[in-house]
């Protein structure tokens, strides 16, 4: 925990709100970094932008690894009694796919969204902490490499991705899959936390001037709420796996059911955190769509505060329904009722969410582009998963539900048919910004419509089989029990998926090859006639973001630049997206690169693997953390004056 | 893919005696996926939509009542979604681009009365959903309270344990209870945390180490359930299966005597008539005498954790040297209709004892079923330490325990059986 | 067309003008990023110390073995929790002094902060190893687990907060840190305090509830 009290030391004023200047020499032992070209630079970058484009390739590798174990998954489970996996590498299989889809798909994605668009979105030219924000992604990055590790070392975690003790205790899983599990979640869970506390103050105190809580565009504020619930739901879980890792390393008794322990601790922690998870992973879709919608139907999105109110709700209403997870786990009557009346009306939310959409779209001019296309299909699929989720709010019908294929059918709806749904759009949408071109519109509704029916074909009969009686994590099944046809039709739906995520690379790849060979021709700062201010700055985003900082007036600001009203009332063109941009020649002061986080960041797996091999490990990584966060603090705040082109009275300041 | 086609023509062929679920289930796949096949296979004896008991009944009037709520909504979102995406499309010029110069569409920013509208109207919905919801929460707690039959339900890797309290009779893996009355379970795990759930009967229950669980089942007719293991409980998790069979009141009470009876203290029973029910005599490798050996070598590598009532009893208490401390309690082996945790049928369809697989699980266990001997967690092979023949021995040993399977009169063994593990 | 001019978003002047100038509370909410920082860090502090505590709660009741409550030297906790609420008096005098820009008398109530807090953790090892000696290690049962786990993760966090008043105090004294940086100090006495209050929750719940 070390690691996150650092900020009140070692993170002094940063440079973008410089305290008057405090004439002191440098005090650091080594030059800051000031290389930003080139690939050694993205080692030691603090750019959100740069970053957050980490973020995202790192997601993408990871939802190829996650990919792959479905894919056995579903291989296995192609037909009936096979052996291409035991019942051993099923269970390591299954456990890895979720908790790399959660942990290292799903929220780094959200996570690439926020750190890119963020400050964009606010006006900002950085986070509020950019080298804490390099030690998020470095350290988010060690936990997912640590976390796999456990396939070269003996195995992966076989415990299921919510591991219930006492399963996941030492003598039901002797291996070191469940230590990965525990030590590398918890690293991973150190970058959330930190990466919370970051961009909350980011979005709090960084905005630009007329930029009220209430003209945040939807996406940042769904950001917030997301950020809020790791702030609280992170520590909830790192308790938990300390304690598991406790007792797993250190002998201690707190699954220990001999000496006493109630398992059902584990269960409420693990979905006290669980539970506002599933909104970690789905709000920043929400946010997504929320940017689309109104884009490509050219109007403003319906409702904005009720949109904006409705994810604050969720927020908090997600905190009161975590033993919905626990219908059958043993709790008495009366906590089951409550429990499920929470439930029900968290729905309510929700809905009102997905109306706005739809009347966002009603008596628009939609363009169907690839973007808007995902975000219908978002719409949608959600809608099923939400309708599935209800079904399981009525305690009694759940305890029919829970533990088969329905609950796998409904959960891949909300996560697969909501968050990555969305997180695609948004990859067609701000792609533009973030690499200068767009991606093919002709492939893109390839990918979309295998995405599409490939999807449905895999999740949509695990309905059936759940409601045919077919519990989830089953290496195998029976022949002439019902469970064929469907086990069979969700292979051949995933098959179509991994072709799907083929034509999406092929597609970024021939994008790219087809724009150098046009000579790179700038798609415009405002390629899709948007609303918010990420678009008002040239493409891709110059490194300073914004030359000026921008002075808001009102929601979709930016669009209000573009359109008014002429006599008759009418909303008219005024100006083109180009005409109102940056032009992105300004040199503003910017924070230096720097080589800590990245070292504090490597420090922490050594000392994780020293928990559970050798004592030496743990020095190590003792000796990286330490020396990383004293480079940290003593660093020079910046680099030094000639290396770049700051006015001369910046000078160094504590950082 | 013949089931296709072959869906398509029962399809046709029951078009006009399709049962209401039948209809349910189909138009919910139509909704979901937009195709219109039928993959509801009439042998899904795990199927949660058709309830043979008050619980389960329960449970299914209130799903039926919330699918309805949430297809109606379904059709309306989607409706709507698929309106607006049509009606309010965005067209093309004739050089491909969008049209910029086209007008703006009305630029609404909300409306709060249709905000208030519906924001209130799921929450009255619910409402009303909340209602059932909560009473059947608390009439499936209460569901046993005039049970007069109370089983206890012990949960361990990888299969179960049934204990009638009042007597000494356990089984394992399937439990035998009286049709048309609620029965009393009292749960709990020698292990880790198991779920119970016989779809048929009632919804599952989780069975936890170190806590005690109350539910209840109930059928309404006697015959036989399926039911398996829900919560992820380690390695063979998908094998372990409980074979639920209700018996009318009587026979029910017949069979509780029966099984209070030991095995005789000085080793097997075969005589003429046993040979003849069981058929075993068919087998060339059994005899009474084979009987006799295996009972020596039972005793020599099995009973240091099975326990057979009578005549092994050393490890009864739970002091196996495994992690749960319990093997499967074998006194009346035969009686049961699977092995292996129902994995693996005990009898073919034509009533003979299912020899060649029941000699390779006394054999070579972990090889039939995953499972961990080496971490005491399951049953070991015997591959090294015996030899072919004392396998044979301990199977026609087995042979010797326990009557004829218990099944309701009128039901057999062909009807029972619908999970094989084989093919 | 209505009277509407077209209102980029970087004019020219805008760009040839001075480079624009922010100083440390020139946030939208008037806060200090580093300060809006720590109080965020302590709500999540809060909830990780409400976990740990909760688990205290629910395991302490589930034990054989050694009695707590024999085990227990309340009086010389007492003690030590008392000196760890004067490390807060001392805290408060100490930002009090660095508003002031006195940074002598800064240094001093910083060390004098740093101090109380050591002597609170020399009293916590102290008692660990009583305890120890007495039967109740950390593997012994459930409520050794829970009581080392609980008291210990609090312990860490004192620990910290006096590597932090001592570098501050390093910092002052070799003269890297000045009076300009009054905030920080306010800042690590926000965290101070904050652990100060979670032992006095800590120290209720464990120690005198029976």
């Amino acid at each position: 925990m070390a690691i996150v009290e650092r900020p009140i030391e070692d993170e002094g004023p940063k440079e973008l709100e410089a305290p008057p200047a405090s004439r002191r020499p440098s005090e650091g032992v080594f030059k800051r970094p000031t290389n930003t070209e080139g690939w050694t630079s993205w080692f030691t970058t603090v750019d959100h932008k740069r970053i957050g484009i980490m973020y995202g390739a790192a997601a993408l590798f990871f939802f190829v690894v996650g990919g792959l174990e479905a894919g056995l998954i579903r291989l296995q489970l192609a037909r009936p009694n096979q052996e291409i996996l035991n019942e051993d590498l099923y269970n390591q299989v299954f456990t890895m796919h979720g908790t790399t889809m959660i942990f290292f798909v799903v929220i780094p994605m959200g996570a690439a969204f926020m750190n890119y668009l963020m400050p964009l979105q606010v006006g900002a030219r950085d986070v509020a902490f950019p080298r804490l924000n390099a030690f998020s992604f470095w350290t988010f990055l060690a936990g997912g490499i640590f976390f796999n590790l456990a396939w070269f070392t003996g195995g992966g975690a076989d415990c299921g991705w919510f591991c219930y003790a006492p399963n996941s205790g030492l003598a039901f899983s002797p291996g070191n899959g469940v230590d990965y599990y525990a030590l590398g979640l918890q690293i991973a869970g150190i970058a959330s936390l930190v990466g919370a506390m970051n961009l909350i103050v980011t979005v709090i105190n960084l905005r630009a001037p007329g930029m009220s809580m209430m003209r945040l565009p939807v996406f940042t504020w769904m950001a917030l709420v997301v950020q809020m619930l790791l702030l609280f739901a992170i520590p909830v879980i790192s308790v938990a796996l300390f304690l598991l890792t406790f007792d797993r390393l250190f002998d201690a008794n707190f699954f220990n059911v001999e000496a006493g322990a109630d398992p059902l601790l584990w269960q409420h922690l693990f979905w006290i955190f669980g539970h506002p998870e599933v909104y970690i992973l789905i709000l920043p879709a929400f946010g997504i769509v929320s940017e689309i919608i109104p884009v490509f139907s050219r109007k403003p999105l319906f409702g904005y505060p009720f949109v904006v109110f409705s994810g604050i709700a969720i927020g908090f209403m997600g905190w009161g329904v975590w033993a919905h997870h626990m219908f059958v786990s043993g709790l008495g009557p009366v906590s089951v009722a409550a429990f499920a009346a929470t439930t029900m009306f968290i729905a309510v939310p929700t809905g009102v969410k997905i109306l706005n959409w739809v009347a966002t779209m009603w008596g628009g001019k939609v363009r169907f582009d690839t973007p808007m296309l995902f975000s219908t299909a978002l719409v949608a699929m959600f809608t099923i998963g939400g309708l599935s989720g209800v079904m399981h709010s009525i305690a009694p019908s759940d305890t029919q539900q829970t533990d088969t294929y329905f609950i796998v059918a409904h959960f891949h709806y909300v996560l697969f048919g909501g968050a990555l749904m969305g997180f695609f759009g948004g990859l067609y949408f701000w792609w533009p910004k973030v690499f200068g071109h767009k991606l093919d519109e002709r492939r893109g509704k390839w990918h979309f419509w295998t995405n599409f029916v490939g999807f449905n074909l895999t999740f949509g009969p695990m309905h059936v089989l759940g409601l045919q009686g077919m519990p989830r994590r089953y290496q195998t099944y029976d022949a002439n029990i019902g469970f064929e046809f469907w086990n069979m039709a969700a292979t051949i739906g995933v098959v179509i998926l991994g072709w799907s995520f083929l034509i999406f690379l092929w597609n970024i790849w021939k994008s790219y090859v087809g724009w150098k060979a046009e000579g790179k021709p700038d798609v415009g700062p405002d390629p899709w006639d948007a609303r918010s201010l990420e678009w008002t700055v040239q493409s891709p985003t110059p490194h300073h973001n914004f030359d000026v900082t921008p002075t808001v007036t009102q929601v979709d600001d930016f669009w209000h630049r573009k359109y008014a009203k002429d006599e008759t009332g009418r909303y008219r063109r005024i100006a083109t997206g180009a005409e109102l941009a940056q032009p992105g020649t300004g040199h503003p002061h910017l924070p230096a690169p720097s080589y800590w986080p990245l070292v504090v960041s490597v420090g922490l797996p050594f000392i994780a693997a020293g928990v559970m091999y050798h004592l030496g490990l743990a020095v190590v990584g003792g000796i990286l953390v330490v020396g990383g966060v004293y480079g940290w603090i003593t660093e020079p705040a910046d680099a030094e004056p000639d290396d770049h082109d700051a006015p001369e009275d910046e000078e160094a300041h504590v950082g | 893919m013949s089931e296709i086609t072959g869906a398509a023509d029962r399809l046709r062929s029951q078009r006009s005696v399709m049962s209401d679920r039948t209809t349910r289930r189909l138009l919910g796949l139509v909704a979901l996926l937009g195709l219109v096949v039928a993959g509801c296979a009439s042998d899904a004896p795990l199927d949660t939509l058709e309830p043979q008991g008050g619980p389960a009944r329960s449970i299914d009037g209130l799903f039926n009542a919330v699918w309805w709520v949430a297809t109606a909504v379904f059709v309306l979102v989607m409706g709507a979604v698929i309106y607006v995406s049509w009606k309010f499309r965005s067209k093309r010029g004739a050089d491909g681009e969008w049209d910029d110069d086209e007008e703006l569409p009305g630029q609404v920013h909300g409306n709060t009365r249709a905000e208030i509208g519906w924001t209130i109207a799921p929450a009255l919905i619910l409402a009303v959903l909340a209602v059932p919801t909560l009473a059947g929460v608390f009439e499936l707690a209460n569901w046993h309270d005039d049970a007069e039959v109370e089983i206890e339900v012990y949960g361990a890797q990888w299969w179960w344990e049934f204990r009638y309290p009042g007597t000494d009779v356990v089984t394992a893996n399937t439990i035998v209870f009286p049709a048309g009355e609620p029965i009393e379970l009292t749960m709990t795990s020698y292990d880790v945390i198991h779920s119970f759930w016989i779809p048929a009967l009632n919804g599952k229950r989780d069975v936890a180490p170190g806590r005690t669980h109350t539910w209840a089942i109930e059928a309404d007719e006697p015959g036989t359930y399926w039911g398996q293991c829900v919560e992820f409980c380690g390695l063979s998790h998908a094998n372990m299966r409980i074979r639920a069979i209700a018996l009318p009141r009587q026979e029910y009470e017949d069979w509780l005597t029966e099984q209070q009876a030991l095995q005789p203290a000085e080793g097997p029973v075969a005589d003429d008539s046993y040979l003849e029910t069981v058929r075993w005599a068919e087998t060339p490798l059994v005899s009474p005498e084979a009987a006799q050996r295996g009972y020596e070598v039972f005793g020599q590598f099995c009973a240091s954790c099975h326990v057979v009532g009578g005549q092994y009893e050393a490890v009864a208490g739970g002091i196996a040297p495994l992690i749960s401390g319990h093997a499967p309690d074998l006194t009346h082996f035969m009686t049961r209709t699977g092995f292996a945790a129902n994995i693996y049928d005990l009898y073919e369809e034509d009533g003979s004892v299912n020899v060649a697989e029941l000699r390779q699980w006394v054999w070579r266990a972990p090889e039939m079923k995953g499972m961990a001997p080496d971490e005491m967690r399951g049953m070991p092979s015997f591959a090294e330490q015996m030899t072919r023949e004392q396998v044979d021995d301990v199977v026609a040993y087995l042979m010797t325990l326990g009557g004829e399977p218990t099944l309701p009169s009128g039901v057999d063994l062909s009807e029972a059986d619908i999970l094989r593990r084989a093919d | 067309m209505a009277d509407v001019t077209a209102r980029p978003y970087a004019t020219p002047e805008d760009l040839e003008g001075p480079e624009e100038h922010h100083d440390a509370h020139d946030t939208a909410t008037g806060v200090s990023n580093n300060k809006l920082a720590m109080w965020a860090f302590l709500g999540s502090d809060c909830l990780l110390f409400g976990a740990l505590i909760s688990t205290y709660l629910l395991l302490r009741r589930k034990s054989d073995g050694v009695d707590p409550e024999e085990l227990f030297d309340i009086p010389f906790t007492s003690v030590s929790a008392f000196v760890l609420l004067m490390s807060s008096l001392t805290m408060v005098l100490a930002v009090s002094a660095a508003n002031r820009r006195d940074g002598q008398r800064m240094r001093y109530w910083l060390m004098a902060t740093a101090l109380l807090g050591s002597i609170f953790i020399a009293g916590q090892v102290y008692e660990f190893t009583a305890f120890y000696n007495e039967g109740l290690g950390y593997t012994t049962n459930i409520f050794g687990s829970a009581f080392y786990t609980l008291t210990g993760f609090h312990g860490v966090h004192v620990s910290v907060g006096i590597v932090m008043l001592v570098s501050l105090f390093a910092m002052s004294a070799t003269g890297r840190f000045n009076e300009d940086n009054a905030e920080t100090v306010e800042i690590v006495g926000l965290y101070w305090h904050f652990v100060d209050v979670v032992w006095i929750v800590i120290f209720t719940i464990v120690y005198l509830i029976p």
